[in-house]
């Protein structure tokens, strides 16, 4: 009986949940969506690849090639931390489910030009 | 005098969320002995320890429990700090505190709601649950993930809650308080949910303490004790004191941690109250060595780490012993002499985390 008013009350509030597909919650500003590899600035230093915990990025120094191995990866941030050029970005939105498991290779900028820079 | 039956309970069982067996022995419909059988979901969690990095366990850790994962990584990243003498910023352990406490009112939230599932109230576990998803929105919003939150690193925490944040838990939580001050009164005081509850599944004060019983199963005997009261962290500046029940049935379990979920509400506003300003994270340097044992409080008591390291980047042994392990003896003395329709009430008012206990 003590559920009784809440029942009551229930009667008369507006469904809890949302209408899917038709209305999607925006996710929160910083919450662990995916990880995104600009490549741009990337020296091949491999600090991602070891820091990982789930193994989920290969960087290959000598073919200047970064794989990411998205079904890997558990969004743990580990590698944005460890990136001295900041060039990896977290996005707030979730990845949409897949049937494969995907691999994103990447073309790293060749070593010239970090020596120019340097 | 009817013939003993033996019953598997489980381990796929409509009530229990993971594989836990129970086989049963009864009469009539009264429980004669219990069997309890583990390892179902065994994965290797502590083997995986030793062969990865020390600073890549956090996230292992993390993935022991889906609930408390954020207590798995404290404790860990304590028991390492300790090991490679880290001091943690005052900040990062008040915040610690506030993710510990938040935890722990959605894993109460999400056992009241599976208690009145388990004794056929979906409405009310529909209740508990549409409270709880507010508390994961805190999370996510202030961790960047609804469970495995990530937030605790060896040294500090990762990120810091802004004061805007804080302002947003502080309004949630009153929210969360007032639809919970609606619905905990039908666990506590109503008739039929007391039918279920109220001297089922009795354990004595010396029982529990006899049978190492931890958390809310050994305070709902009536024994004051929580690992909060050593003071880790900030709980000793907060001013803690356990909750405790002296029925030592299930009902006293309930009630145990119904008022928990208020204490951790109100622990978790005076942390964010009191917080002061400065860094949350003091970077480690070098490699644990020697070893430690290191103890904290989970939602189902208490979480026993050992670690060993010897100077190199992988641990030498890492042992977790998490409160299912410790509560399951208590069954036995919980389930004999009850009725066949009590056990899966009994079952839960321990509050059985399989996927913690069999690592």
């Amino acid at each position: 009986m003590r559920m009784l008013p809440n029942i009551v009350r229930n009667v008369f509030l507006s469904p809890a949940t949302r209408k899917y597909p038709f209305v999607v919650r925006e996710p929160f500003v910083g919450s662990r969506g995916k990880i995104l590899f600009k490549a741009e600035n990337c020296t091949c230093c491999g600090s991602c690849a070891r820091r990982c915990p789930a193994a989920a990025i290969v960087v290959d120094k000598e073919a200047r090639k970064l794989t990411f191995k998205v079904a890997h990866c558990i969004i743990c941030e580990a590698c944005i931390e460890a990136c001295p050029k900041k060039d990896i970005v977290l996005d707030f939105k979730w990845r949409a489910p897949f049937y494969d498991k995907p691999m994103e290779v990447y073309n790293c900028p060749p070593k010239e030009e970090k020596g120019k820079e340097a | 005098m009817a013939p003993r039956t033996i019953a598997p309970f489980g381990p796929q069982h409509p009530v229990l969320p993971e594989p836990l067996q129970l086989k049963i022995g009864y009469e009539d419909e009264k429980v004669v002995e219990v069997v309890p059988a583990i390892g179902y979901c065994h994965r290797g969690v502590e083997k995986a320890g030793e062969l990865n990095e020390f600073p890549k366990n956090v996230f292992l850790v993390e993935r022991i429990c889906g609930i408390c994962s954020f207590i798995h990584a404290l404790c860990y990243c304590m028991g390492v700090e300790e090991l490679m003498k880290l001091e943690v910023p005052e900040r990062a352990k008040y915040l610690r505190v506030v993710y510990s406490e938040l935890s722990r009112v959605h894993s109460h939230l999400l056992w009241l709601g599976l208690l009145a599932d388990a004794f056929g109230f979906e409405s009310l576990f529909m209740e508990f649950w549409r409270v709880r998803e507010k508390v994961l929105d805190l999370m996510e919003m202030t961790s960047g993930d609804r469970v495995i939150m990530s937030s605790c690193t060896i040294g500090g925490v990762r990120r810091d809650i802004s004061p805007e944040q804080a302002k947003e838990i502080e309004k949630t939580l009153a929210w969360v308080r007032n639809q919970y001050n609606r619905l905990a009164p039908v666990v506590l005081n109503d008739y039929t949910v007391k039918k279920r509850t109220v001297g089922v599944g009795v354990v004595t004060k010396e029982q529990a303490v006899a049978l190492g019983c931890v958390g809310p199963t050994l305070r709902g005997s009536g024994v004051n004790q929580d690992l909060r009261q050593t003071g880790y962290a900030v709980y000793k500046e907060l001013g803690f004191e356990p909750i405790t029940a002296d029925g030592g049935d299930s009902y006293s379990r309930a009630v145990v941690r119904a008022k928990e979920t208020y204490q951790a509400i109100d622990l978790t506003l005076e942390a964010l109250a009191k917080m002061p300003a400065g860094e949350i994270l003091n970077k480690p340097k070098g490699n644990p060595q020697g070893e430690t044992v290191m103890r904290v409080e989970q939602p189902r008591g208490e979480l026993f780490y050992y670690l060993k390291g010897d100077g190199s980047r992988n641990l030498e042994r890492l042992r977790v012993r998490t409160p299912t392990y410790a509560n399951i003896p208590s069954l036995l003395v919980m389930l004999p002499g009850s009725q066949m329709a009590d056990v899966p009430v009994i079952t839960l008012s321990i509050d059985p985390c399989i996927s913690c206990t069999e690592r």
